[in-house]
């Protein structure tokens, strides 16, 4: 039995591979991943999800434990981003903070920032960005009412960190009411960071008070002196 | 007993032990003297302890400092831990939320203090008359009432400095008894624990005890078949040691709950000791003075201040009892001239201290405080108890009465203020000469009570604003009686 096809369906056959080709070079150039969109690493970093006055994902902390200090979630609303809120009525440095996993390489690590310090006289300015890590912190506000970025690059070791952001309030001296207000925190993984931005060494801060628990046992030394002295001296003295 | 005590001073130090038998070993006199002290002390440390129910002065580092050990979270800061652990010791047994809880320790501490220098007294100079003086003058000073009530450093180390004074005496006087190299071992502990407490100033503390037991020893003959210098070395090296142990155990929460490594952590430690001190020169407080303003009490300051909704001001000023500040300066004069005349281990231990606190400060640039005086303070107060009792007896001479009933003299001027308050001194001056001059021999009970009596009014009229106890404004005014422009100023306040 003869098969009897049409030539045009012929040449289409013929022109199939070609299709099929272009089919997945169009389907390839489609399914190309997007240029890479930073990730901020931090979740709710934008204050937009919440419950009972506290930000999801977020905790509150202050040094010490007064009823005088307050923290506080507004929700989005009206085109405005969420909010979060440090209120204190008396002398006390608190903060909201979030843990974050960082692997190894440099982070973008800052927020929108305003705060006042209510003393004397007021002050425009009391409020910090950090990592609970001993001394990675952003420089201070500008005395300012408007909303201002705050901000420092930090390089993570290999091996990666856990780190606890912070947004802090930090009214001291004389100034014992102040309101600090948080939003758009964001950690960010970058390549470097920018010239003249303000740079940490994570693991130069946690190895700040480091060192070998070996050389305690250098402790053996006094411990030898005091024996030596204990034998010098009589018996009976 | 009145023989031996009087004799005392002109004895030799291994003599004292024979005083000190005398006066008779632990009595129920001491006890009950103790128990009153102790009773009378722990009311004014603990009363409204939990007031103002916020950060004073400096708690506001030193409190949140001591929490960060309830969190495991690292700080910076020049003072060792010691005093902050305390602290912390106190918020993990009751909570951080109680400002009570903080305050704690320090309040025990400084009521411990008062029975210290009872104890230190009495055995210093065989007397108990010198010991509940002297507890007594602590008692009713307003900087060290204030630092007892406060989550502040000072009254821990001062507290570990006196107990080292008295174990270094306790040592002396039982030397040769078998008990000495226990003693040596809780005097280097102390010493340890204080240095742990507060940069600087303790280790005037360890030179004054290290240097003078080296200076009682050569004073000693050795017991047979020992050399002088080898017992010199031996005490040294067990000191030393047993100081440089308590120290570093002083950072042992630091290794336990912040992370510390090992010894590199101490010396990081040490590297930013020295950046801090290198750093605070360019820092301005008003509420800072010169060294020379302190033995005057020119420049007191306010901790901490609030204004009530009626209207009345809670005031916790820190500032000394005056009458009390300036007769003790008059005291430590009247030791120096003696330690001329009659030279005694005691008092030059004591003179020898206070100059040795105070000159440590003067080459400090940074911005120094009145609490910094508070070591020289102390040994001013047995130095008073010293020349009151003898005063009571009837040995003190008639210029050295009349100096210590002069520092009445400014106190009434300023209390009355004013014209009105120079005529006040110049006739307290005037009634003192005329009294030593018309009774020269009987003088010397009536110039005690004359002196404890107005102590213990300046106390009862400073309290409230030692304590944070609502007063009005102008009762506030009345009290704070210099406020000069300059250093001549007891109202600066943190601005």
């Amino acid at each position: 039995m003869r098969l009897d096809l049409n030539s045009d369906v012929i040449a289409a056959i013929r022109r199939l591979p070609a299709v099929l080709a272009m089919t997945l070079v169009a389907a390839g150039i489609i399914a190309r991943p997007a240029p890479a969109i930073a990730q901020n690493l931090l979740r709710n970093g934008d204050f937009s999800q919440g419950a009972g006055g506290v930000p999801s994902y977020w905790y509150s902390q202050d040094w010490i434990d007064l009823p005088t200090t307050r923290f506080k979630w507004i929700p989005p609303s009206g085109g405005e981003p969420g909010t979060a809120v440090i209120e204190n009525q008396r002398e006390n440095a608190a903060s909201w903070n979030q843990s974050v996993r960082l692997d190894p390489g440099w982070y973008y690590v800052g927020a929108e920032v305003r705060a006042s310090c209510e003393g004397e006289t007021r002050l425009l300015y009391g409020a910090l960005v950090t990592l609970d890590d001993l001394g990675i912190v952003s420089d201070d506000l500008k005395p300012s009412e408007d909303w201002q970025n705050l901000a420092f690059y930090v390089e993570v070791g290999s091996g990666g960190a856990q780190v606890q952001v912070g947004l802090r309030l930090a009214c001291f001296g004389g100034y014992r009411k102040g309101l600090a207000q948080f939003r758009s925190a964001s950690v960010v993984k970058v390549d470097s960071p920018p010239p003249g931005g303000k740079q940490f060494n994570l693991d130069e801060s946690r190895s700040h008070f480091g060192g070998g628990q070996w050389s305690l046992l250098l402790l053996l030394v006094p411990l030898m002196i005091a024996v030596a002295g204990w034998r010098i001296l009589p018996r009976k003295i | 007993m009145k023989a031996a005590a009087r004799e005392m001073n002109a004895q030799p130090t291994a003599d004292r032990a024979d005083a000190l038998a005398a006066l008779g070993k632990w009595s129920q006199t001491d006890t009950v003297l103790l128990f009153v002290l102790f009773a009378a002390t722990a009311a004014t440390r603990f009363w409204r302890l939990g007031y103002p129910g916020e950060p004073v002065f400096d708690e506001g580092n030193f409190v949140g400092q001591a929490g960060t050990y309830l969190h495991g979270e690292q700080y910076i800061d020049p003072h060792p831990p010691f005093a902050r652990e305390l602290i912390a010791l106190g918020m993990w047994l009751f909570g951080p939320a109680h400002p009570w809880a903080w305050r704690l320790s320090n309040a025990a501490i400084g009521t411990a203090l008062a029975g210290i220098t009872y104890a230190l007294g009495r055995r210093m100079f065989a007397s108990r008359m010198v010991g509940a003086l002297a507890a007594s003058f602590i008692l009713l000073d307003g900087l060290f009432l204030v630092d007892s009530r406060t989550g502040v450093l000072e009254i821990v180390y001062l507290t570990l400095a006196a107990v080292a004074y008295l174990l270094f005496f306790k040592f002396l006087q039982d030397l040769n008894h078998g008990h000495g190299k226990r003693t040596l071992i809780l005097l280097g502990i102390s010493l340890g624990l204080c240095l742990g407490a507060k940069l600087l100033l303790p280790g005037v503390t360890f030179l004054l005890v290290i240097g003078f037991l080296a200076v009682a020893m050569a004073a000693q003959p050795p017991p047979p078949g020992e050399a002088r210098g080898r017992l010199i070395l031996g005490i040294w090296l067990l000191v030393g040691s047993t100081a440089t142990l308590a120290y570093v155990a002083a950072f042992l929460p630091n290794y336990l709950l912040l992370g510390w490594g090992g010894v590199h952590a101490l010396v990081t430690y040490g590297r930013d000791v020295l950046w801090y001190e290198s750093h605070a020169q360019e820092a301005f407080d008003p509420r800072s003075s010169p060294w020379w303003s302190w033995p005057l009490l020119l420049h007191p300051f306010i901790y901490w201040q609030a204004t009530l909704d009626s209207g009345q001001v809670s005031t916790i000023w820190f500032g000394g009892n005056p009458v009390l500040w300036w007769a003790s300066l008059g005291a430590i004069c009247i030791l120096c001239v003696r330690l001329i005349s009659r030279p005694s281990l005691p008092t030059a231990f004591l003179v020898s201290g206070y100059f040795s606190y105070l000159v440590i400060e003067i080459p400090i640039t940074r911005p120094m405080y009145l609490y910094h005086y508070m070591p020289s303070q102390y040994l001013a107060y047995v130095a008073l108890a010293v020349v009151l009792s003898e005063c009571w007896r009837g040995e003190a001479r008639r210029w050295e009465q009349a100096l210590l009933l002069a520092a009445l003299a400014p106190s009434a001027g300023l209390a009355i203020a004013g014209t009105a308050g120079i005529y006040a001194a110049v006739v307290v001056l005037i009634a003192i000469c005329v009294a030593l001059l018309w009774q020269p021999r009987a003088t010397g009970k009536p110039v005690c009570v004359s002196l404890i009596a107005a102590a213990i009014a300046a106390f009862v009229y400073f309290f409230p604003i030692w304590t944070g106890l609502p007063i009005s404004p102008q009762a506030l005014d009345a009290r704070l009686w210099m406020h000069q422009a300059g250093v001549c100023d007891w109202t600066s306040i943190r601005m």
